[in-house]
């Protein structure tokens, strides 16, 4: 086991916070796959992350294309870097689902070239110690970041992602949507960057994280960053942490539902919000009987 | 061809002047136990202080510097002087102070302030207080302001002082903490009584005069319960080419139903390092206000943190900070709730011109114990130029489900559709920019009183010309 300084905050903080880095023993993995996908597809490319291993994936969308790419991680223990690059006028979605048991260290690093688009969606639903790194090089005019990230985490286990927009063409757009909900020890992180360098006139960037906490023995960090090196740019970011609010329980209540059940059906729409983000029959149906598992096992 | 429209830099004309200094008077630069020793023996200190002291001086020669947050490699410790003599005694008549500190503070306006709107002052000069002086009514209420070394030495408030003394901000903190716990001097002791609502504001003055030094002033005030007082708080010095260090510490304890406001005006030269720690501790139903304007420096840490200990407490922080050339102004506030039902709410705005760099940083951790507490944060940042840099580092650690806690922020420039409609409304482009850019710093003029408040207005400068090009 190696102990690596990981998910590193751009700009470090108070370190009593304990929010600048993760350090973690990380499982030295015997066995490296690559794979690489380039070609224009018109199903989106299905990668079974189920081996203990180390991952290595590149993706590259050429002028004008469009590319879905799926990965669904089931392994035990396993290191995945997925490295992205969009060229003009392309449009890459990465859809990934961690459904794993125990250690996932979780790489994505994407350059956005002109007018290229980058969709990406995170879901997390199981996993002892998740560790997700995302970065975002929006080099070119135009280029566009969406991200959508859902994570549920409960059973002591944790989730750190750290995650970085950087805006370097002109007119680039960022939009990172955050939702997820928390129980039983849950300790969960997320570090979300929005980074304007100076040239990056008139780019957008907004980043929102909702977070659901269900009972008291929770450990929830958020940490929203706007860095800014140019004059004419907008960013914007926004956290809400809490409970379910109590007009809408006593609806439900009214509805005939049971606290429980609200909890449950609460915890899971901040799920399902993002999988009308995930077109694609085989992997829905993967996520919701790993969901009803999730539902069976509570 | 039309003229960008300009935002000036603070006009520092008013704060930019300096009298001679006698270096007679000045101790050895730098940090050693025989300084340590030596301040100690010029203020008659007790044996804990004694003690207090080397102890702080072995914790800073142990505690590592901080590793996040502007540079400070242009501040060498070692050529700092930390106390400097004064050429007089505290006193309470303005007349006996010397002419030449007399005539300083009189250029800063101290003197006409106390008054017209002040219920007492108090007035320090490089290391000392130089006059402190408190209003025959608010005495006779049983309120106690004076300077924090005259109370050390008065049975009355010794052992109280003693209790709570750097228990707020233990010397561990960092490493300017135990810097401040060596060689801490001057600063001042408030006590207000259970009940007793001072209705007009103490303040303390802090002037540096000396070049090289560093002022390490202590304020500590403590609230009774059902008490309130507004604190204000001034802080100027002259720029000189040395680096100077202001490591100040402020502790406030605020007790049961009790409301301390605490105003600050900062405003020192473009040589100083302001590295100064301010913490609240607030009971059952108390409440702590800060109001905070950071405009001067050349490198600024500044987090005033409250820690919320009691049912119902709450914070409110409000604060404005202006970045222009050459500095780089790291502000922002920290929040403990540490007791159901605390609420505590955010609020600051930032402007960086010049090269200038602004970075708001928050901490909001939030308790198991602290069920049905709330927390809102909003930060705005203005950039106002090409050159500039404006970022903004909040963290919020929540440890119970039985919270709501919310978060907001917003950065970019003056906004278009903001000065079409105000243009829509007549004015012309120029005034319209202008009423945007100081409306933008209204939240802390507004919570300001009025001499204050306009104090603060001319201190921003915000004088706009030309036409929009």
């Amino acid at each position: 086991m190696d102990n690596k300084r990981l998910n590193i905050l751009p700009v470090p903080t108070f370190g009593w916070l304990g929010v600048n880095d993760a350090v973690r023993e990380i499982a030295v993995l015997p066995d490296v796959e690559s794979i690489t996908v380039e070609c224009r597809q018109t199903e989106p490319v299905r990668i079974d992350l189920s081996d203990n291993k180390e991952y290595e994936i590149n993706v590259c969308a050429n002028e004008g294309e469009s590319l879905t790419v799926i990965e669904y991680n089931t392994a035990d223990s396993s290191s995945v870097s997925t490295k992205i690059k969009a060229k003009s006028g392309s449009r890459v979605k990465l859809i990934q689902v961690i459904a794993a048991a125990g250690q996932t260290v979780n790489n994505v690093s994407a350059e956005v070239l002109d007018n290229a688009s980058f969709e990406y969606v995170l879901l997390t639903l199981s996993g002892a110690d998740t560790l997700c790194e995302i970065k975002a090089d929006l080099a070119g005019r135009g280029a566009g970041f969406d991200a959508n990230i859902g994570y549920k985490v409960s059973n002591e286990d944790k989730l750190d992602i750290n995650l970085l927009a950087s805006h370097k063409g002109k007119k680039t757009v960022s939009n990172i949507a955050v939702s997820g909900v928390l129980s039983n020890k849950a300790d969960k992180t997320f570090k979300g960057t929005i980074d304007f360098l100076n040239g990056a006139v008139g780019a957008v960037g907004a980043e929102k994280e909702e977070v659901l906490l269900l009972d008291e023995s929770v450990i929830n960090k958020t940490v929203p960053l706007i860095l800014c090196a140019e004059e004419d740019v907008e960013g914007s970011h926004g956290a809400s942490i809490g409970r379910i609010d109590e007009k809408q329980v006593f609806y439900m209540q009214s509805r005939g539902l049971d606290e429980q059940r609200i909890y449950e059906l609460m915890a899971n729409a901040k799920i399902i919000r993002l999988l009308k983000y995930i077109d694609d029959e085989q992997t829905l149906l993967r996520i919701n009987n790993a969901l009803d598992g999730g539902n069976n096992d509570e | 061809m039309k003229e960008k429209t300009n935002v000036n830099d603070i006009d520092r004309s008013l704060y930019d002047f300096r009298n001679e200094e006698d270096e007679s008077e000045y101790f050895d630069s730098g940090l050693s136990k025989e300084i340590i020793r030596a301040i100690s023996d010029e203020k008659n200190d007790t044996d804990w202080m004694r003690e207090f002291r080397l102890r702080s001086l072995e914790i800073y020669q142990k505690t590592k510097m901080v590793d996040w947050g502007p540079s400070i490699e242009g501040l060498d410790v070692d050529n700092i002087v930390t106390y400097i003599r004064q050429k007089s005694r505290m006193n309470t008549d303005w007349e006996a102070v010397p002419d030449d500190i007399k005539d300083t503070f009189e250029r800063l306006g101290i003197p006409q302030a106390e008054r017209e709107s002040l219920a007492g002052v108090g007035a320090q000069y490089d290391s000392e207080l130089v006059y402190h002086n408190v209003r025959k009514e608010v005495a006779e209420s049983g309120v106690v302001y004076t300077d924090l070394e005259s109370a050390m030495h008065d049975e009355r408030y010794a052992e109280m002082i003693r209790q709570h003394f750097m228990k707020l901000v233990p010397p561990t903190d960092h490493k300017f903490a135990a810097l401040h716990g060596a060689v801490w001097s001057g600063g001042s002791f408030v006590y207000v009584p259970k009940g007793v609502c001072l209705e007009i504001p103490l303040q303390s003055y802090f002037r540096l005069n000396a070049k090289g030094a560093g002022q390490f002033e202590h304020t500590l005030i403590i609230l009774e319960e059902g008490s309130y007082l507004h604190f204000i708080e001034g802080c100027s010095a002259p720029k000189y080419y040395e680096a100077g260090l202001h490591a100040g510490c402020v502790e406030l304890y605020v007790g049961r139903n009790a409301t301390l406001r605490y105003s600050t005006i900062e405003n020192w030269s473009k040589n100083m390092y302001n590295l100064n720690t301010k913490r609240a501790l607030v009971e059952e139903g108390g409440k702590i206000e800060w109001v905070s304007g950071s405009f001067g420096s050349h490198v600024s840490y500044l987090y005033p943190m409250s820690i919320l200990n009691g049912r119902g407490a709450s914070a409110e922080f409000t604060g404005i900070t202006f970045a222009g050339e050459g500095q780089n102004l790291d502000t922002g506030a920290k929040v403990v709730h540490n007791a159901p039902d605390t609420s505590s709410y955010i609020n600051t705005k930032s402007i960086s011109k010049s090269g200038g760099i602004s970075t708001f940083r928050s901490a909001v951790t939030v308790n198991k114990n602290a069920e049905g507490s709330r927390s809102a944060v909003n930060c705005e940042s203005l950039m106002l130029d090409r050159i500039s840099r404006s970022d903004t580092v909040p963290v919020m650690d929540i440890r119970t489900n039985k919270a709501d806690i919310g978060h907001e922020a917003k950065i970019g420039r003056i906004s278009d559709e903001a000065v079409f409609y105000l243009m829509s409304r007549g004015l012309d482009e120029d005034s319209a920019k202008a009423m945007i850019v100081r409306g933008f710093a209204d939240n802390v003029s507004k919570e300001l009183p009025l001499e204050y408040a306009m104090e603060m207005n001319n201190l921003i400068g915000l004088e706009m010309k030309g036409s929009i090009g």
